[in-house]
């Protein structure tokens, strides 16, 4: 690696990062209270009591947490399926985990049994229901031993209409305040006020970040397509085995804190490999970092733009998202990067 | 020609008698269902909704699930009246007009007075008018002596939650509001338009008291969560509780005052 291309991975992290910082300093001070900047540390440190203790400590960071976390694991889960795949459209949620998670989340609301045993139940059925389509998925995918990934997106697709079919049966057999819950559960939301929850989800995405480096050889040999990399020496039926549980449990884990949030995991490494390169040393990183200032971004829009009403992020994250990819794919130059 | 007066009688107890006797109801609402019961207009109820529990055990047949309409069951019912709310779909409802059903739509009541007018409608068709006007009557003199007991001078300022997930709370021109201003208290969601609200809101208008409309556990875990923000004078003062969602979002005038006594009674001990 030539000595130029450090520098300009560094200055990348670094803009990253204080792309990052800029997001978080922008939700802790905007909201319905208004904080100027200035005061956070003060009020942080200093202001235990007071109201804007309470805003900052309880309500605006426990958001941020999630925001990053939920934000950065989906979007290094993204990356590494549509590595493995190399298929572009590839994201968790193209994948059927979303189809899978919403409708074990709504069986779970349409039974009233997170009524009766606790609501904990929701998370835990989102998580169970990402992991058993995604296992679905790869366990029909599996020929004679060897892993047909093209194959994988195809079952995904279908698991997905399938699950979709499933929701609307279970949909059109209950009452319409169950319909309300499983919708609003599926558009996605960042307020979780249960702690252990926010910390799971920032020890598993900082973990899955970490572990996803140890497969970096892989994944750049994966860019030559399955056989080439085999023929460089990488065993790719165990990496693709491992990455692929890896994306999974990464994004049950999403589901379970956030609920299903879409276009992050499709557009963030998108867009990093077309601002960074497809290198993966440097696009996972950068794309666990904007995946996570895009979330805490899109939900300061959420939590304000009608306050104090507020908006589904989902909406958010697909409307800025959406856009942006289509500005950056219209451009010529990407145009001719990504043919 | 004279009529006479033999003929008039006559006439007066054979409509009296057709309405009386041949009234056949289908109703797509549980919580219309649950208003005929009140009436005690169960004998006339022929088809009801797989959530209408009692009717069910009365062994009346079911015509909805969930929220699909068995059009041919309904029809073959023969039903004088088929009562539901608006939110049957439109085109439901105009199937079951097109195969010449009488439809009486309800609106999804604003407010107390409008269950009770409902009542009144629903007393009209089956002909339980004078049950009708006891219960209203009854339950008017129960809301009057629970006023009395709310002092002149607190208005306390009361957030109504209906949702966790999101945070979803009551907004005026529900007959839910109803609750708060007839216990006296103060909507703080009062300014708004749609009951989506942000944790931070609720925070920083600061409830005296935060009632919590849900079933089961789901309720004591919402409880515990407002517990950690100890700047709210509700969670200060431990004002934070529980109503039961059965009553509460069950818009007949009996249940609404069962809240509203709840409600004065847990902030005016």
């Amino acid at each position: 690696m030539s000595i130029s291309k450090n520098i300009k991975w560094g200055l990348w992290i670094l803009a990253f990062l204080l792309l990052t910082i800029l997001s978080v300093l922008i939700s802790l001070s905007i909201g319905e209270l208004h904080i100027s900047l200035t005061d956070i540390p003060r009020i942080l440190f200093n202001g235990k009591g007071s109201m804007e203790y309470t805003v900052l400590r309880d309500i605006r960071l426990p958001r941020i947490y999630i925001g990053l976390s939920v934000g950065g694991a989906l979007s290094i889960a993204g990356a590494i399926l549509q590595g493995v795949y190399r298929n572009p459209l590839v994201e968790p949620y193209t994948m059927g985990i979303s189809g899978g998670a919403a409708l074990s989340v709504a069986f779970i609301i349409v039974t009233g049994l997170s009524l009766r045993v606790g609501a904990f139940l929701l998370p835990l059925a989102g998580f169970i229901g990402a992991l058993a389509t995604i296992f679905l998925v790869y366990f029909l995918s599996v020929r004679n031993g060897k892993v047909l990934t093209q194959n994988m997106v195809l079952v995904g697709v279908m698991i997905s209409f399938i699950a979709s079919s499933g929701m609307m049966l279970l949909m059109s057999y209950t009452t319409s305040d169950n319909i309300q819950s499983i919708v609003f559960w599926i558009m996605g939301s960042l307020d979780e006020p249960n702690s252990s929850l926010i910390a799971l989800g920032v020890t598993m995405s900082v973990a899955g970040l970490a572990v996803s480096y140890l497969f970096i050889h892989p994944l750049n040999a994966l860019r030559l397509g399955e056989d080439k990399a085999r023929h460089l020496g990488i065993n790719t039926d165990v990496a693709i085995k491992i990455l692929f549980i890896l994306a999974s449990l990464l994004t049950g884990m999403c589901v379970a804190v956030a609920g299903v949030i879409g276009f992050v995991g499709l557009i963030i490494p998108q867009l990093m490999r077309l601002l960074t390169g497809s290198d993966f040393r440097i696009l996972l990183i950068s794309s666990f970092l904007a995946g996570g200032s895009f979330l805490v971004f899109c939900d300061t829009v959420a939590r304000t733009i009608i306050a104090p009403n507020e908006l589904p992020i989902g909406v958010i994250t697909g409307i800025i998202g959406g856009l942006v990819f289509i500005v950056m794919l219209s451009r010529s130059s990407t145009k001719a990067k990504l043919s | 020609m004279k009529l006479k007066p033999g003929y008039i009688l006559f006439f007066v107890f054979a409509i009296l008698s057709l309405n009386t006797f041949s009234q056949r109801i289908v109703s797509l609402a549980p919580s219309l269902t649950k208003m005929l019961y009140i009436l005690e207009a169960e004998e006339k109820l022929v088809g009801c909704t797989n959530y209408c529990i009692e009717a069910i055990k009365d062994k009346k047949s079911i015509v909805i699930t969930g929220m699909e309409i068995n059009t041919e069951k309904i029809y073959t019912l023969k039903p004088d009246w088929v009562i539901t709310t608006d939110l049957t779909k439109p085109t439901d409802i105009a199937a079951l007009k097109k195969i010449g059903l009488k439809v009486k739509v309800m609106p999804s009541p604003k407010s107390y007075t409008q269950i009770c007018e409902q009542l009144t409608e629903l007393a009209r068709l089956t002909n339980k008018q004078s049950k009708a006007k006891s219960i209203i009557d009854q339950q008017q003199a129960r809301l009057d002596r629970l006023k009395s007991l709310i002092p002149k001078d607190k208005k306390p300022k009361v957030f109504y939650e209906i949702g966790a997930k999101p945070l979803f709370t009551v907004i005026p021109n529900t007959f839910m509001d109803d609750f708060i201003t007839y216990s006296g208290g103060q909507n703080i969601a009062a300014d708004l338009k749609q009951g989506t609200i942000t944790r931070e809101a609720v925070v920083l208008r600061n409830p005296d008291f935060i009632f919590i409309v849900t079933m089961g556990v789901v309720g004591d875990e919402e409880k515990a969560a407002w517990l950690k923000y100890s700047n709210i004078s509700a969670v200060k003062k431990h004002k934070i509780f529980i109503v039961d969602s059965d009553k509460a979002c069950s818009p007949d005038p009996v249940s609404f005052v069962d809240v509203v006594e709840q409600l004065i009674k847990t902030m005016y001990p």
